[in-house]
């Protein structure tokens, strides 16, 4: 019994530590050297381990699949959404920054789906999958908000990135800024 | 030599398994507070849930599967409803029994009726809806899947539990390798949680901080004004070490006895800054409650070594 409880805890500790490993050389790499870098052998064993069905599932059921680099090596951008419902008219009749949520958490949450954008501009040449995807994402998003409106014709969607100064900016005087990244009408 | 090697054998296994049936308090304390904690963060979306985690939500399950990549071994929300669709049963009804039964393994575990049972459909429940809508998962669900595995693997119902009082189970049970796990587990949070950030060039100069504080999602409740900090940088400075010391040495520190209660405590207020600061209650709560089960209600034997 002894030997079966001591396997599984070096198991289970295995997996944390090589989910960590994968996920901290994969997000220093991804840093300094953009989403597409290269790969090196290590990288690529790491992730066949990880990916492999049966210590995928494990992770999964266990919780152990996502590395804890939380805000490493660097603090993530944020990006903000702008909806504007838009009349037959062409009058604004309505400005959201998402659809109708009430509570707090779920709007949380609900923003989060914007942090792919961050892959999207991390990407040196554009990814049409990822472009397509964020696109009909953001439709769908659109769709929700107009829903609300029954005289809504269109949905215009933009989407910023929160661009804060650096402290050496600040004391310059910058403000923060919104850098519109996308642009989408529905 | 060979004695050597015995004795380093030995050592290693009386780390796993020295003998512990008394000191059951970090395992209550675990599942009654990952319990309370899993009512609580479910109702802080209820009102949205169909919103969010139906099968046909703001965004579709149908469009996030297409990004998600899930195993077939994973039973995701939508996967149920489509299956209790072909009945004819509408998403709505299968929606509310969804929330009928979480809400009700949830005080189950809490109150340690059919405790490893209820521990275990809690955790595909909470697969489920995480999976399901993998988009809007951040580190909170991941340490809630961890927590609920746990309490299905440990002999979570052992005491101050509905299943002891019933079953009235007198079974003595070496609590030494559960407590190990979960101390070993945060061991490796924090290493690479703060090895991670040593490697970014921010969290050295204060930039991190200075940028985590001033993000959309912070700082929505106090509204604190942080414009004092630029010109008083080096507390920036400061800390961003802090953040990378208390992390990275936490595997070093929280198990020598004259350093652990110091190191709990810095950890926790660090937990205590992120969840005021960053608006992360619900993780920094957690956290907090896995520090707590750790470190905090350790044998006495343990505390004076």
């Amino acid at each position: 019994m002894k030997k079966t409880i001591l396997f599984f805890i070096i198991f289970h500790l295995l997996i944390i530590f090589i989910v960590n490993l994968n996920g901290t050389i994969n997000s220093y790499k991804v840093f300094y050297n953009g989403e597409d870098y290269k790969p090196s052998k290590i990288d690529l064993v790491l992730k066949k381990v990880v990916f492999t069905p049966f210590i995928s599932n494990y992770s999964s059921y266990a919780g152990t699949d996502a590395s804890y680099g939380f805000y490493a090596p660097n603090v993530a951008s944020q990006f903000t959404m702008s909806l504007s419902v838009i009349d037959s008219t062409g009058l604004v009749i309505a400005n959201v920054k998402r659809p109708n949520l009430k509570q707090s958490e779920s709007i949380m949450r609900f923003d989060l789906c914007l942090s792919m954008m961050q892959q999207k501009l991390g990407w040196a040449n554009s990814n049409e999958i990822l472009n397509n995807f964020f696109k009909v994402m953001i439709h769908q998003i659109a769709m929700d908000v107009k829903k609300d409106f029954p005289l809504a014709k269109t949905v215009s969607v933009s989407i910023y990135l929160y661009d804060y100064p650096t402290i050496g900016e600040y004391l310059n005087s910058n403000k923060e800024s919104y850098i519109l990244v996308d642009h989408y009408e529905f | 030599m060979k004695s050597n090697k015995q004795l380093e054998a030995n050592r290693f296994l009386s780390f796993f398994f020295q003998k512990d049936y008394k000191n059951k308090t970090f395992l209550d304390f675990f599942r009654v507070s990952v319990g309370l904690f899993a009512i609580i963060h479910f109702l802080s979306c209820i009102r949205d849930f169909q919103k969010l985690f139906g099968k046909n939500g703001i965004i579709p399950s149908d469009i996030q599967e297409l990004w998600l990549l899930n195993s077939n071994y994973i039973i995701t929300l939508p996967k149920i409803i489509s299956f209790f669709e072909t009945f004819k049963i509408p998403e709505h009804s299968i929606l509310n029994c969804f929330i009928l039964a979480y809400l009700l393994f949830a005080v189950f575990l809490t109150t340690g009726l059919f405790t490893r049972v209820s521990a275990f459909f809690l955790l595909v429940l909470q697969l489920a809806i995480i999976k399901g809508a993998g988009i809007y998962m951040y580190g909170v669900d991941n340490f809630m899947t961890s927590a609920l595995f746990y309490l299905t693997i440990f002999p979570s119902g052992y005491s101050l539990s509905l299943d002891n009082m019933i079953f009235k189970n007198r079974k003595a049970i070496n609590l030494t390798p559960f407590r190990r796990l979960i101390q070993l587990h945060l061991c490796m949070v924090y290493f690479f949680s703060g090895i991670g950030k040593a490697l970014g060039f921010n969290w050295w100069n204060g930039e991190a901080v200075w940028k985590s504080i001033h993000l959309p999602m912070a700082n929505h409740y106090f509204r604190f004004d942080f414009s004092w900090l630029a010109e008083n940088h080096l507390l920036l400075i400061f800390l961003g070490w802090s953040i990378i010391i208390i992390e990275t040495l936490y595997p070093i520190f929280i198990w020598i006895p004259k350093t652990r209660k110091l190191w709990l405590w810095l950890t926790i207020s660090m937990h205590f800054g992120i969840a005021i600061v960053l608006n992360l209650y619900f993780f920094a709560t957690l956290m907090i409650i896995l520090n707590l089960t750790a470190f905090y209600f350790t044998p006495s034997a343990e505390k004076t070594k």
